[in-house]
């Protein structure tokens, strides 16, 4: 035992005392880090020395640095991003969706209305040339409006689609990201504050993967995090990544989804993903999205073929006097295919509103005479029309309202309760593993003092060294 | 539980942001009066309110055509009053000139009357509102009445008319032809016709007769006024039909979207009581600081 000793274990209590308020330092500053996951120094006993048949104490020493962190509760939250991205990607769509349906916008229903009141209206005066100006506009209104509704649901398919891409781009950038965290782990001395800081910033990564794909995930021996998709194709194994990509599906003009193989093989898993943001995005833009514009198709279809009809059965201003068959003029275009894309009233009626036909029978002298086409194509309002014939129009538009209104309404309180559920797993992840500052200074006080009076210990080395010293003067 | 400032920042961040998005629907609710903003507000109700709009702008269209129904309605009323006056006087100038008392000169001047009723019968039966000859039938664009120097008269419409809808399912004539009114069953203007050929030729018997004829003609008006009497009276109860429809659908919309202001009010009130008192308690909290006593 000597006075050297006390100096040494002075020397060291300061160390690891600094080391203390460094760690300390450390977690005051990333207070606000997303994933940061607090650290402690933890201290134990220096070996102790034997003098004589005494074992001595001989001070403490760092043994390492720990991580404060509920690995069981990081892997739910992590899983329950996969659930967490999907529902806010069909809320933020199906409002999309909804606003694009929404009847004060589009006025579809009131339009349609407005149109076979137009022939009602035209009804009261067959022949009237100039009545026919204002079925033409409300016809045309009314086509515009069901354009309109097909042309924003196409192009929020094409977004979801370009966000397909990004999301794949990310997902790569992510696994590429972890599979290096990976090997920086396996690298790095564990316990230590830099290797804990990489194993916040993978769980970190984990999450936000997470919420994009459902993935499986499991340590190897090494802490290096191996990551495959749900239906098992790799995505990091240790220090290497399997990219994902997109490919055009020249039928439907969007992005398959595939997996990369170590020759770069493209294999397709749309199909097989079947949780997280991507396959929020895949949903709606293949089966939500198009299910609507299949509905407006629909209708389109029904109100072209249904006017038309009667339509050609009619005599026209422009009838031929010895013709004595109906004049067969289309009112709307006749199309096949894209109803709601290309629903139009025909160039015919277009050109002359004379082509327009109110009458269903000539008299003696070829001239149309009487409202029969007219009264008839305003009673198609009142028909049944779809659904085997018993829901009429109005019946049919208010049902995709009613649709789109539970879809989405399920969408928000879905995405409501994950958010919920995902609110109270990161506060109890927080209650393990965030920083409390109050924590934080009544620590820097304790080892502020400790250092205090570690640095007293030079001291009093110091001064019975003197005293040794000034013995021998 | 370890109670992190993380913690306390995320909850107030949260309370405010779900506080806030109530506190603006809302506020949307009062300033835009309804209580349904989107389909997902309540999509049953929604649908059904689609279903309700369809139904008023329907309506609506059925009260403009009884409107022109009515307007029609008054034409015809005139129009076949008119032509019971004449007949009328006919009948009084048939019955003056059956008498001994008149001879060839008087009965002449009078045949000159009865020229001037038949033209101004013809003038009735071609009555137009617009373009269209409201006795014409179907064929409304048609002059329907003709009449040739020998006082002949054609009807060149048609005895059927148009029908519209006035209500959901429901059609009405549009109008009265007018074959119904002047030629089928007793031919009006053939009858004056003989009863001013008789004139002209100082015939007294054929004078006599013609007078059956003129009875005839009248009562045949009369249950012509008659029919347009109904028909109108039934035009007004549509329309009184419809005015009561368009109420009840109004109210309906008005139960199913409109937003109760007072309750509103009342709760935009709560909540941004509940606002001041979250940010009051959150500045007392985010004060709460060891720092405070550490110097």
């Amino acid at each position: 035992m000597s006075i050297t000793s006390i100096l040494n274990v002075a020397k060291n209590a300061v160390s690891l005392n600094q080391t203390s308020i460094q760690v300390t330092s450390h977690n005051i500053s990333n207070v606000n880090t997303k994933g940061y996951a607090r650290q402690e120094v933890v201290l134990t006993e220096e070996t102790p020395m034997l003098i004589g048949n005494v074992l001595l104490g001989n001070g403490a020493k760092v043994s390492g640095i720990i991580r404060y962190y509920d690995k069981y509760l990081d892997q739910q939250i992590a899983k329950k991003s996969t659930e967490f991205g999907e529902q806010q990607i069909y809320k933020k769509y199906f409002e999309r969706v909804e606003s694009v349906l929404n009847e004060d916008n589009t006025k579809l229903t009131n339009n349609i209305t407005a149109f076979f009141n137009a022939w009602q209206e035209l009804s009261t005066d067959p022949q009237n040339v100039a009545m026919r100006e204002g079925l033409k506009s409300s016809a045309q209104q009314m086509t515009r409006s069901i354009n309109n509704i097909y042309n924003e649901l196409k192009s929020l398919q094409i977004e979801l689609n370009n966000n397909v891409k990004m999301e794949i781009a990310d997902i790569n950038r992510i696994t590429a990201s972890i599979a290096d965290l990976n090997n920086k782990v396996f690298q790095g001395s564990s316990g230590s504050s830099e290797a804990n800081d990489y194993l916040d910033r993978r769980t970190q990564y984990v999450k936000e993967l997470s919420s994009k794909i459902g993935i499986i995930s499991f340590e190897d021996e090494y802490g290096r995090m191996t990551i495959m998709t749900s239906k098992g194709k790799t995505l990091v194994d240790g220090g290497q990544s399997w990219e994902l990509g997109v490919k055009t599906n020249e039928d439907t003009g969007f992005y398959q989804v595939g997996w990369k193989d170590f020759s770069g093989n493209f294999i397709d898993i749309t199909d097989d993903i079947s949780s997280g943001g991507i396959h929020g995005l895949l949903e709606m833009r293949d089966n939500q999205i198009n299910d609507f514009i299949a509905d407006v198709d629909k209708l389109a279809e029904v109100i072209i073929s249904e006017v038309n009809s009667l339509h050609k059965n009619g005599y026209t201003l422009n009838h031929n006097a010895l013709d004595p068959n109906p004049d067969g003029i289309p009112f709307f275009k006749e199309i096949t295919g894209f109803y709601a894309k290309d629903i139009d009233i025909s160039d015919k009626v277009k050109t002359d509103l004379k082509n327009i036909a109110a009458s269903s029978e000539m008299d003696e002298k070829g001239k149309p005479i009487g409202n029969g086409i007219a009264i008839d194509i305003a009673e198609l309002m009142e028909k049944g029309l779809f659904d085997d014939n018993t829901s009429t129009i109005v019946n049919y538009t208010s049902s995709i309202t009613n649709k789109i209104g539970q879809l989405t309404k399920a969408a928000k309180d879905f995405a409501q309760y994950s958010e919920d559920t995902m609110n109270v797993m990161e506060k109890q992840r927080e209650g393990v593993s965030g920083v409390s500052l109050d924590e934080e200074m009544a620590n820097l006080i304790k080892y502020q003092y400790a250092f205090q009076a570690a640095s007293r210990l030079f001291t009093v080395a110091d001064e019975l060294f003197q005293s040794i010293l000034g013995a021998f003067k | 539980m370890r109670v992190t400032d993380r913690i306390k920042f995320d909850a107030f961040k949260n309370n405010l942001a779900s506080i806030k998005s109530d506190l603006d629907k809302a506020q949307n609710k009062i300033a835009s009066g309804k209580k349904i903003l989107v389909p997902s507000d309540d999509p049953v109700s929604s649908s059904v309110a689609v279903g309700f709009n369809a139904e008023k702008g329907l309506n609506t269209q059925y009260g403009r055509n009884l409107e022109k129904l009515k307007t029609a309605g008054i034409f015809y009323e005139t129009s076949i009053n008119s032509v019971n006056d004449m007949l009328t006087r006919a009948k009084e100038i048939a019955v003056a000139q059956a008498s001994d008392n008149m001879d060839a000169s008087t009965r002449k001047s009078a045949s000159e009357e009865i020229k001037g009723i038949i033209e101004r019968l013809v003038a009735v039966g071609n009555t137009k509102i617009g373009s269209n000859y409201i006795f014409g039938g179907k064929k409304s664009n048609t002059i329907p009445f003709s009449i040739d120097s020998d006082y002949n008269v054609t009807f060149n419409g048609s005895k059927e008319v148009s029908s519209i809808f006035v209500d959901k399912g429901t059609k009405e004539d549009a109008g009265i032809s007018g074959d119904t009114v002047f030629i089928s069953g007793t031919n009006i203007f053939d009858e004056l016709k003989k009863f001013k050929d008789a004139l002209e030729a100082n015939d007294k018997t054929g004078i006599r007769n013609a007078l059956d004829g003129l009875d005839e003609a009248l009562e045949k008006t009369q249950t012509n006024l008659v029919h347009v009497g109904t028909y109108t009276s039934r035009i007004e109860n549509f329309i009184e039909y419809k005015e009561s429809k368009d109420l009840n659908i109004t109210e309906s919309l008005s139960q199913i979207m409109d937003v109760d202001i007072a309750q509103a009010v009342t709760d935009f009130n709560s909540l941004s009581n509940a606002y001041e008192a979250m940010l009051y308690t959150m500045s007392k909290i985010q004060s709460l600081s060891v720092l405070d006593y550490l110097r």
